[in-house]
């Protein structure tokens, strides 16, 4: 593997499959809803029954992709706590590492839509003073989201150091 | 009703608004009202237009000086004004965070200037007292920066007038007097704007239409006019905004004075500046000129063309005069010293001239990064500023061993990014760089 994506200590600490499913939900509903709708109007007014084909045809490898990117997309979120930072990667093909000192953050929060709060699941966001830092760990178990927000709250407060 | 008022002649200075108004109205009713109407009497029909907006004017601006009061007491000043519906904005003086002196161009007029404030956190974060003599308003600036002190304002430090003994000439700080650390010529600063980018490019743009009009004649005006209007801004931000621009140590931070029209006063505190840019465009190069940006912690961005002129540190001085200003902010930061890791020669694919320009590096003081071919820019992160650092890796810089590395500083002109470095350095490259941000901030934490 590429050490330039390594974790900081042994291994990355995984976010859960369940994120998998939440993805899939989501894809799902964006792609067949519009889908459904555009072959329905043009088997009603066109006709063009090639068109109804093509359009279902590619919807539906949309879904197939979608179901293998939401498997390798979850795989590849991962985080790590250092002694000194907070360390987030993601991403298969564009990549994204970004290491967060504790004494940085300014904030942490918590957010589960609907889908997820039905999974148990939560988005972990961080932020510092810079908006371009985005550290954001989504599919964080809801109680170890919690946990890991009250944690980073308070090394941030302990090791703050002002901007 | 108790309190101070503001002087009496700003009751006059935005009557220029209402004129202006006036004329607006005027030229649409002569373009609209046709060609079947004397001279005589569209020229009484502007006459009568621009007079009643100009009394209007100041029948308004008399009511709302009349109506405005400033209140100033142990915890904080305020501000009361609007003639119908009252306003009143507070600024405790723990809050402050500048006092600053502006002179808009219709104020000069009246030889009045504005006192702004500026407060720490929220979305209002402004009180400006409109407007105000020299003199009044220096003294009130001393007052203010007193206060904030005493009552532990963290961006103010201690003004130079309390350690001085008591019943002494209070010095005014807008009548700043400790020699300039540097002064940008007027004649540089215009010879630097017509060799720049910004002013080359609609300039060419402009030839270009010229010469297609002169084959086409009548379809030139129309487009022409955006790119006068984009001329028109650049001199504005970056001649006329920094006109005689001057810079001068002060108490808390560095002291700008600048402009033509309107002389902007301003502090760049010491304790909140986060990081530095020095552009260097291509045409600038021969003439070793560079430009300089700073980012502020909590400085009010504003998003139009005006925050590239608040945002400047230095907007044309040579190398080594840029290179003393940095030493002014951060001490011991070099960045010529600096040794940096360059992008290798197969990053040319995603920067067929510019991967030359590119490096990054790091040492006991500051990360630096360079970039860019056209404009070249060189940010310079302290260490104790870093925020934090992300590596990023796209497929096809995987395919070739290199990735990108940001340290990122809030929100400012500094973007510091190494991009296409070979993979192999970037990762020891953040690793380093995270060390030396911790241990800047423990230096910070024990001091």
């Amino acid at each position: 593997m590429d050490s330039l994506f390594d974790p900081p200590a042994e291994r990355w600490q995984r976010v859960s499959v369940k994120l998998r499913t939440v993805h899939r939900i989501v894809l799902a509903v964006w792609v067949t809803l519009p889908a459904v709708v555009a072959c329905a109007l043009v088997a009603l007014l066109l006709q063009w029954w090639w068109l109804v084909a093509l359009v279902a045809a590619v919807a539906l490898a949309g879904l197939v992709w979608g179901w293998f990117w939401a498997a390798r997309s979850q795989a590849a979120w991962g985080f790590a706590e250092n002694a000194e930072d907070l360390w987030i990667r993601h991403g298969v093909a564009w990549r994204r590492l970004v290491a967060v000192p504790y004494g940085r953050v300014q904030y942490v929060d918590v957010t589960a839509g609907p889908l997820e709060r039905a999974y148990g699941i939560a988005k972990v966001s961080l932020h510092t003073a810079s908006s371009s830092t985005s550290a954001v760990i989504p599919g964080v178990p809801a109680d170890d989201a919690v946990r890991l927000r009250d944690r980073l709250t308070e090394l941030g407060k302990t090791r703050g150091s002002g901007i | 009703m108790q309190g101070q008022r503001t002087h009496p002649a700003s009751a006059f200075v935005r009557v220029w608004i209402w004129i202006a108004a006036g004329v607006v109205a005027f030229g649409r009713d002569v373009v609209e009202g046709g060609g079947d109407r004397s001279l005589l009497s569209i020229l009484w029909i502007g006459l009568a237009l621009v007079g009643a907006a100009a009394l209007l004017g100041v029948v308004f601006g008399y009511l709302s000086w009349s109506f405005t009061r400033y209140f100033i007491d142990g915890r904080e000043i305020r501000l009361e004004s609007g003639v119908l519906t009252r306003k009143s904005r507070r600024a405790p003086y723990e809050r402050i965070q500048s006092v600053d002196i502006a002179e808009p161009f219709a104020a000069r007029i009246f030889r009045l200037c504005e006192l702004r404030i500026e407060l720490a956190g929220g979305d209002d974060s402004r009180l400006s007292l409109q407007y105000l003599r020299h003199a009044d308003a220096d003294r009130l600036r001393h007052l203010l920066l007193q206060r904030a002190y005493e009552s532990g304002s963290h961006a103010v430090a201690a003004p130079a007038a309390a350690t001085g003994e008591p019943g002494a000439p209070v010095p005014s700080p807008h009548l700043d007097l400790s020699p300039p650390i540097l002064v940008v010529r007027p004649v540089r600063l215009v010879v630097a704007t017509v060799v720049s980018t910004e002013f080359l490019a609609p300039a060419a743009f402009m030839l270009v239409l010229v010469v297609v009009g002169m084959v086409f004649p009548g379809v030139v005006i129309v487009g022409v006019l955006p790119f006068l209007f984009w001329i028109g801004q650049v001199i504005m931000s970056r001649v006329i905004a920094q006109w005689d621009f001057t810079l001068r140590r002060g108490a808390t931070g560095l002291h700008v004075t600048r402009g033509l029209l309107s002389r902007v006063s301003q502090t760049i505190p010491y304790d909140r500046v986060q990081a530095v840019v020095v552009h260097q465009a291509a045409l600038w190069r021969p003439l070793r000129l560079q430009r300089a940006d700073v980012t502020v912690a909590g400085a009010s961005r504003e998003t139009d063309s005006a925050s590239s002129s608040t945002d400047t540190l230095v907007p044309v001085a040579r190398p080594d005069e840029i290179r003393m200003v940095l030493g002014e902010l951060f001490a011991d930061v070099d960045p010529a010293v600096v040794p940096r890791a360059r992008a290798p020669r197969r990053s040319w694919l995603f920067a067929p001239v510019g991967w030359r320009f590119r490096s990054a590096g790091c040492d006991a003081h500051a990360f630096v990064a360079d970039r860019g071919w056209v404009m070249h820019r060189t940010d310079v992160v302290p260490h104790a500023k870093t925020q934090s650092v992300a590596i990023t890796q796209g497929p096809w810089q995987r395919r070739r061993g290199l990735a990108n590395l940001a340290v990122h500083t809030p929100d400012g002109p500094v973007e510091a990014q190494a991009l296409s470095l070979a993979s192999s350095d970037v990762r020891g490259l953040a690793e380093a760089q995270l060390a030396h941000a911790r241990a800047a901030r423990e230096v910070r934490g024990e001091a």
